[in-house]
């Protein structure tokens, strides 16, 4: 289907040639840039999957190519970078101005997890994970016990992604858009066979969008409907894997199966319109939309042994069939109804209607009914915004927002042992509140100041929400609480080359009636930039960033024999960054010269409080800390309009320290294995590279 | 394969033909309106104002087949008639329309003068319902006009301009790739404006995660409903300190609701780690997802705790 549809999209530009057949000749305008080098990198690491999370650099060729094209009222523009590498790009724009446009492209990237990790498997990267014979070992299927045999991998999955869109308009008021798309990830991903039982998860997904539009747009009115389909197929259902079972039990070396990310195929319809110049000054927008989320799955392919087709029997239905719709309604109606005042009406509704399967055992051991999340949402705001004196600006507004979950079955059970995570809150009901103010008479200096209130109340299901009461654990993102947040802001340019930006943000939840769980939580952030340009286009930039997070939390073991909380725990986090660039244009005669660098360090921690019983807890000093520092250095001499070199250096160091990877192991307690994902992310890396470009 | 190819040697034959097709020189009329008052021609302009002309003349609104400036006024279509500027012998802002941020115009008037043109365009449907013109956000705070053809805006430049906290959040070490230019802001946000919140391209945050993660959609047996519910209540889009954008420390985020029973709730502290006193295979490493790696949802009609 999709090489179908493809060909029919590369044929479309023909059905556009009878327009322009006979026309008269216009001028063919051309210019680009072609630039091609070389680079070499130096990277100090065990595992350097961090410097190349997301790119390709190492010893070679780079180059791109910039290529735009006029003739008449046809333009055509192509860019393309990095051939060749693993994070290569082709992008094609093209068209005819007012009448159609297209876009083709191609992208590709690497998402490097972690390099040189490490697994007693074979077979990685297949849906059969073996595990080898070792005649050194009692019993002598059992696993490899030395990571030297052990087979050494890359955690990492490739990414590709192309597609193109064709809009027709032909200079009228309609138009018509069609687009599709594939995208493709091969690899292997971390995941846990067995509990903590690390090993790779073999990646091999598509995903086949097509999408189709057809809308009027005119002065006051516009309206579109749109239809989306997309299909996701994953080869790798199901992971084989041999059970190595260290134990030596009657499990050793039989096949086992994970299940892994099922197909799905999503459909979607929907429309929109807005209407300007409506009566006081309104504008009025709505969207509606309807989407459809299924898949079908069957028991019997995960049978892969005598213990889970006895299991399996006792099902009460071995295909599962999943469907979910989701509805969609949105309007916005903004206006001036006097001068100075404008206002904005907007409610939304959301409905996620879960109709899948039911799975349940015949012994009632089991039964998804009480997982199968359905809910509504809904939510309704005005906002006014008034023009005072002084180039001043008011704006209030509130806004309410509801939501009902629904799940086949109660989640909740009349008693405290069973209030676990998916106990769900039946309706949730967020009042919001915010005032703000902005000025900027001076027009050099503008600042403002907002204000935020946000009131949350639950009502879980037959559950009489008294902190007081042995509720158990109360889920943090839909508990009671109360939210302040105080937001400044602080534009300054005093000279026309100088500007002053400032936001800082200051935040607090209060899980008001949670005596378990997340009590409070407070963030405070600052943020400050600067730019000057001097000379005639000389700048120098600097960028400062401060994020201060405390997380508060009281901590029970066990509900069941913890009536009360055990131990207080306390998180809080630091981030710094801070950096400066700095742009010499023509420095000397035809050098332009550009250096930046940037420095990060994140500083987290875990502190306890165990006087509650006593407990000799200790604290954790290094909570995922690391430091980064960059340095980026490039200087660009132009021979002439045309031909220029470009000499360039890049310095990264990154440092990363975290108590859950300190002192790694692969083997621990001979019985949890792990693979050396994210483990020593550390790296010094060093980048030079020279590009010669050509302009034309 | 042999579709495949076909294809491929379709396409750029295609677009090379149409491209090198005559084309007709007739998209619109391109006579100049020299019988309105005050108006002065861009020839005059010029005169005082050749580098911004030059920047002007290599632009798309220099095109003459679109419904911009150069098929209207030329300079004037923006700035509006410039006999009064010229006859009180120029200056910043004397009598022309300007787009300066101190030039004493609003916002709403200076978007103003672009949706002249640009309001009957598709992505600015929603204008007027989103947030950035609710907070003074004209076109020009992030396009700039005199440019030459491309007018790609460079989105991490101009977002950042005001986006301060995601400028700070992007640089993590847990992140999308929106600084190697793989993911854009414009991905996932429609900066034109949006029935939605935080102007994001879909009805909810998860909807929009499915569009890369389509991994993640399901349906599936067993559901993890914060999961199915909304994708940021553990992850944060932006950057994380924390890995696969996780809003805090995986235990603790795990803990914030599931410390009710078993070993949930247990205190896993300093001496929790490899080699450490009281080592915990639910701490080290992955922690909680070691051995609860299905928490975005299974098919596996088992009903053990890992699924």
């Amino acid at each position: 289907m999709i090489k179908k549809v493809c060909t029919a999209l590369s044929l479309l530009p023909f059905a556009a040639l009878p327009v322009s057949a006979g026309a008269e000749e216009e001028a063919f305008v051309y210019r680009g840039v072609i630039e091609a080098g070389v680079q070499g990198v130096d990277v100090d690491s065990n595992n350097s999957a961090k410097f190349q999370e997301y790119r390709d650099l190492d010893d070679g060729f780079i180059g791109s190519l910039q290529f735009d094209a006029l003739k008449g009222s046809y333009f055509f523009q192509l860019d393309a970078a990095n051939p060749g590498l693993d994070d290569q790009s082709l992008d094609v724009h093209g068209g005819r101005y007012g009448k159609f446009k297209y876009n083709l492209y191609f992208d590709e990237m690497p998402h490097n997890y972690s390099f040189n990790a490490r697994s007693f498997y074979r077979g990685l990267g297949t849906n059969h994970l073996v595990v080898p014979a070792d005649p050194t070992a009692n019993p002598p299927n059992s696993f490899e016990t030395s990571t030297d045999t052990w087979s050494v991998f890359d955690y990492s999955v490739q990414h590709k992604k192309y597609g193109g869109e064709v809009e027709v308009s032909l200079a009228t008021p309609y138009y018509i858009t069609f687009g599709v798309e594939r995208r493709e990830q091969d690899g292997m991903r971390p995941y846990s066979v067995r509990e903590n039982i690390e090993a790779p998860q073999p990646i091999s997904y598509t995903t086949d969008n097509l999408n189709l539009k057809a809308g009027y747009l005119g002065k006051t009115f516009s309206a579109s409907i749109s239809g989306y389909i997309s299909s996701f197929d994953n080869d790798y259902k199901y992971l084989l894997w041999d059970d190595p079972s260290p134990t030596g039990n009657s499990m050793a070396n039989v096949t086992q199966n994970a299940v892994t990310d099922p197909d799905n195929n999503f459909s979607k319809l929907a429309a929109d319109f807005s209407w300007r110049g409506l009566p006081l000054k309104s504008a009025l927008a709505m969207s509606a939309s309807y989407a459809n989320l299924s898949n079908s799955v069957s028991a019997n392919e995960i049978n892969v042994n005598s213990a889970t087709m006895a299991e399996f029997d006792r099902l009460n239905r071995t295909n599962f069939d999943g469907d979910i719709d989701y509805t969609n309604f949105s309007a916005v109606l903004v206006s001036e109804p006097v001068e100075k005042l404008d206002t904005r009406l907007y409610y939304r509704y959301l409905e996620r209607e879960n109709n899948s399967s039911r799975i349940f055992y015949s012994t009632g051991e089991g039964d998804n009914a009480r997982e199968l999340l359905s809910y509504d949402k809904n939510t309704a705001g005005a906002e006014l915004g008034y023009r005072l004196p002084y180039r001043t600006k008011a704006n209030v507004g509130y806004e309410y927002e509801n939501i009902d979950r629904s799940t086949p079955l109660p989640a909740f059970v009349e008693a405290p042992e069973t209030y676990y995570r998916y106990d769900k809150p039946e309706s949730t009901t967020n009042d919001t509140f915010f005032a703000k103010l902005k000025n900027n008479w001076l027009g050099w200096l503008s600042a403002s100041i907002k204000y935020k209130h946000l009131k949350r109340d639950s009502d879980f299901s037959g559950l009489v929400y008294d902190p007081y009461q042995n509720v158990g654990v109360i889920r943090f993102d839909a508990a009671n609480k109360t939210m302040d947040e105080v937001k400044l802001g602080f534009e300054f340019s005093p000279f026309d080359r100088l500007d002053f930006g400032v936001d800082f943000t200051y935040q607090m939840n209060d899980y008001d009636n949670s005596r378990e769980s997340r009590t409070d939580d407070e963030r405070k952030n600052i943020y400050f930039d600067v730019a000057w340009r001097f000379f005639k286009k000389a700048t120098l930039s600097g960028f400062v960033g401060f994020e201060h997070t405390e997380t508060d939390a009281n901590r029970i073991t066990n509900l069941e024999d913890d009536l009360a909380p055990v131990y207080a725990q306390y998180v809080d986090d630091d981030y710094w960054t801070y950096g400066l660039a700095l742009t010499l244009p023509d420095i000397v005669d035809k050098l332009t010269f550009k250096i930046s660098w940037q420095y990060q360090k994140s500083d987290g921690s875990v502190e306890y409080n165990n006087s509650l019983t006593g407990t000799d807890l200790v604290n954790i000093e290094d909570s995922d800390d690391y430091t980064k520092q960059t340095l980026e250095a490039r200087a660009i001499y132009a021979f002439d309009a045309n031909w220029s070199v470009t000499v360039g250096y890049l310095y990264e160091k990154f440092k990363f320290s975290d108590i859950a990877y300190a002192n790694y192991q692969y083997i621990l307690d001979n019985s949890d294995y792990y693979s050396g994902v994210y483990y020593d992310q550390n790296y010094t890396a060093n980048l030079g590279y020279v590009i010669l470009s050509y302009k034309f | 394969m042999k579709n495949k190819c076909l294809g491929l040697f379709l396409l750029p034959l295609s677009l090379l033909l149409l491209f090198f097709a005559p084309s007709t020189g007739d998209a619109t009329d391109d006579k100049v309106a020299d019988d309105k008052k005050g108006f002065i021609g861009a020839i005059t302009c010029k005169d005082c104002h050749e580098t911004q002309y030059e920047t002007y003349a290599k632009s798309v609104h220099f095109q003459k087949y679109i419904k911009g400036p150069q098929s209207q006024d030329a300079c004037e279509t923006c700035h509006g008639p410039g006999a009064a500027h010229v006859e009180k012998g120029g200056g910043r802002g004397v009598d022309i329309f300007t787009f300066d941020k101190n030039s004493g115009h609003t916002a709403e008037e200076m978007s103003a003068v672009c949706l002249k043109c640009h309001a009957t365009t598709a992505r600015m449907t929603f204008w007027d319902m989103g947030q950035h013109k609710k907070n003074d956000v004209q076109c020009t705070s992030c396009h700039t006009i005199h440019v030459q053809q491309r007018t790609k805006v460079d989105q991490l430049a101009v977002c950042f301009q005001c986006h301060r906290d995601t400028k700070a959040q992007v640089s993590k070490q847990s992140r999308h790739p929106i600084l190697e230019g793989k993911v854009k802001c414009s991905d996932c946000h429609d900066v034109h404006g949006t029935l939605s919140k935080a102007m994001i391209k879909a009805e909810t945050p998860n909807l929009l995660c499915y569009t890369c993660h389509a991994d993640k959609r399901g349906p599936f047996v067993w559901v993890h409903p914060p999961a199915e519910e909304n994708c940021l209540i553990c992850h944060t889009p932006h950057g994380s300190r924390h890995e696969n954008l996780f809003a805090d420390r995986i235990h603790v985020i795990c803990q914030d609701c599931h410390d009710d029973a078993s070993h949930h709730g247990a205190a896993y502290d300093a001496t929790s780690g490899f080699g450490g006193a009281n080592v915990s295979n639910r701490f080290v490493a992955r922690a909680c997802v070691e051995c609860h790696h299905t928490m975005h949802g299974s098919v596996n009609f088992r009903r053990s705790f890992s699924r």
